[in-house]
Formats: C-alpha cells, sequence, structure tokens
C-alpha cells in the first residue's frame, strides 16, 4: 500500500486516509476471522486496540478534512457530505469529469 | 441497512487512462465471476442459512464485495478519464461508448450485460457454500488473467490487493463449511438440507 504512493508527493491528509484504509483493513479481516471463531480471544483483543485507533483518528480526519460517514455532523453550517471529492476522484481535481475531450471534440465534427 | 464510507478499501490512483484495460477489467464488474455477481449470491444466500456464524460470514463478506464493486468501478472511471475519439477506436473500445459514453455499466468483457444467471442460491447450505468457494477460486483466475494482460502499476497494485481478497474469501468460507459440517447430523451427514427439511434451532 505504501509503495503505491511511492512516486508521489504525500499529502498529510492522504496520509490519514492512507492510514484509516490500513486500520479499516486490519478491521474487516478480524471481523471476517472472528465470524467463524467468535471466542478467539486473541482476535477480539486485537480487533479492540485497532478499533480504538480507527475511532480516534476518523473522528480527527472528519474534525479537519470531510466526513467519512454522512452522520459525521457538528455544529456545521452546510452539509459538508457533499463538499468533498468522491472516493474515485481522490487526486484528482478536476473530478475526473470525464470524457471532455472526446464529448466536446465529438461536438465539433 | 448499510451504511456508506466516503473512502475506498485500498487507494487507486491512476495517472494514465487507457481504455483497452477499461474494456477487460469491467469483467471483474458485471462478467461471470465479477464483484457485483458476489455480493449479490453472498448476500441473497443469507436468508436460509441456518447457522448464526456462517451468515455473519455471508454478511460481512457480501458487504466487502460491495467495496470491491466500487474498486472495479473506480478503475473503470480513471482508466476513461479525458479520451479522444481517436483513442477510443483504437483501443477497441467504440462498441462500449457508443452505448455507455463513459458511464460505468456491469458487463462481462466480451460485451454481455450482468445476469443474475451467473450467481446461485439453492437454499441448500452444502450445495451455497461449495459453490461459494468455487466463486472465490473462479475470480481468483480472473484477476490472475487480468494481471497476466497489464503492465501499468497503477492498475496492478488495486487488482493485486482484490486477488488476495479471493484467497482470504476462501479461506473464511472454509471455515463457514467447518461450522456446517460441525453441526451436521453424523449419521446423515449430506443426506438432508437442514434449512428445509429439519429446521434445527441454534444451540444458544
Amino acid at each position: 500500500m505504501r509503495r503505491h504512493y511511492a512516486n508521489g508527493n504525500v499529502s498529510r491528509r492522504e496520509e490519514m486516509m492512507l492510514r484509516l484504509q490500513e486500520l479499516s483493513f486490519a478491521l474487516k479481516e478480524t471481523e471476517l476471522f472472528l465470524d467463524g471463531h467468535p471466542e478467539n480471544r486473541r482476535a477480539l483483543a486485537y480487533y479492540a486496540e485497532q478499533k480504538a485507533e480507527y475511532d480516534t483518528l476518523k473522528a480527527e480526519y472528519e474534525a479537519t478534512y470531510a466526513p467519512i460517514t454522512p452522520n459525521a455532523t457538528e455544529n456545521d453550517t452546510a452539509w459538508r457530505w457533499v463538499r468533498s471529492p468522491w472516493p474515485w476522484e481522490y487526486g484528482f481535481p478536476d473530478g475526473g469529469n470525464v470524457a471532455a475531450g472526446a464529448l466536446d471534440s465529438g461536438e465539433e465534427r | 441497512m448499510w451504511i456508506y464510507e466516503k473512502k475506498l478499501q485500498y487507494p487507486i490512483k491512476i495517472e494514465n487512462p487507457n481504455p483497452l484495460y477499461a474494456g477487460i477489467i469491467v469483467s471483474q464488474l458485471g462478467g461471470p465471476d465479477g464483484e457485483l455477481g458476489a455480493a449479490t449470491r453472498y448476500l441473497s444466500q443469507r436468508y436460509s442459512m441456518p447457522y448464526q456464524e456462517v451468515v455473519g460470514i455471508l454478511t460481512d463478506v457480501g458487504t466487502e464485495e460491495l467495496a470491491h464493486v466500487e474498486m472495479i468501478s473506480t478503475i473503470l472511471h480513471q482508466l476513461t478519464r479525458n479520451l479522444t475519439p481517436e483513442q477510443i477506436v483504437e483501443a477497441g473500445f467504440d462498441k462500449y461508448f457508443v452505448d455507455h459514453t463513459v458511464g460505468v455499466y456491469p458487463q462481462a468483457a466480451a460485451g454481455v450485460p450482468f445476469d443474475t444467471k451467473y450467481i446461485g442460491v439453492k437454499g441448500d447450505v452444502f450445495a451455497d457454500l461449495t459453490e461459494d468457494l468455487a466463486a472465490e477460486q473462479k475470480a481468483r483466475v480472473t484477476y490472475d488473467n487480468l494481471l497476466r494482460l497489464i503492465d501499468d502499476p497503477d492498475v496492478r497494485e488495486p487488482l493485486k490487493f482484490l486477488r488476495q481478497r479471493e484467497i482470504v474469501h476462501f479461506q473464511r468460507f472454509g471455515d463457514a463449511l467447518r461450522v456446517a459440517q460441525d453441526r451436521g447430523d453424523a449419521k446423515n451427514y449430506y443426506a438432508c438440507n437442514p434449512a428445509f427439511d429439519k429446521p434445527a434451532r441454534e444451540p444458544r
């Protein structure tokens, strides 16, 4: 996962998102294991540990940058949910708003 | 119910558009072993599944598959940004483009639209779980084939992640099968469907 950003400058925001992705991956993986081994104490302890870090970082990310879930609102004066990029637009300032090239030059013909 | 999280399961940032890659990767969205079929299969199988642990696995793997639908769709979206008509024709993406422009539509690489005929919901514990094990292997093979055809590391990294998830899900459905077998009747191991012939209360 680190390697993926190795050749670019990573902003603080991207770094936090990457850590959130790592933590939710650990949670997801443990969740699937616990479904089949619900009494496994080591897995339960690991899950609790990762969840605590995830919750703290999620709250910090949402306060600083943008909501991850729509209910992350606090004294907001606008609905922030629609005021930040969607996940498929990350890193593309134009939002990848597509095919402008293709469609425009198509119409010119 | 579900709550959406505004983040990808794994980061995707593809610098160079490539409609040829999009035209083959689309199979993992709407093809015979794609992520949309996976999510639909597991989430639909839950209702006739008599064991709590197995319902948990179907729910949580099925939910993860929805995140994979979003990852594949993101790859397709980023691979088809800012294309010119020349690039579209050159890559053979014209047949997709004429019907869908660069919208993300679930179909197989050969152009066949997504079909629930790709999935099985038999309402039988062992029929459904062995289908799920095979489905994860088939999806893994499809990722192997994509990785044989694709060079760009920006595209390969998320595909390699998704391939690994198929392997892990196969392990977890192995857990599910073990749980189901442990609950089976030793004298009549596979012959009856505990979800229909012999409704069994979950031991608490």
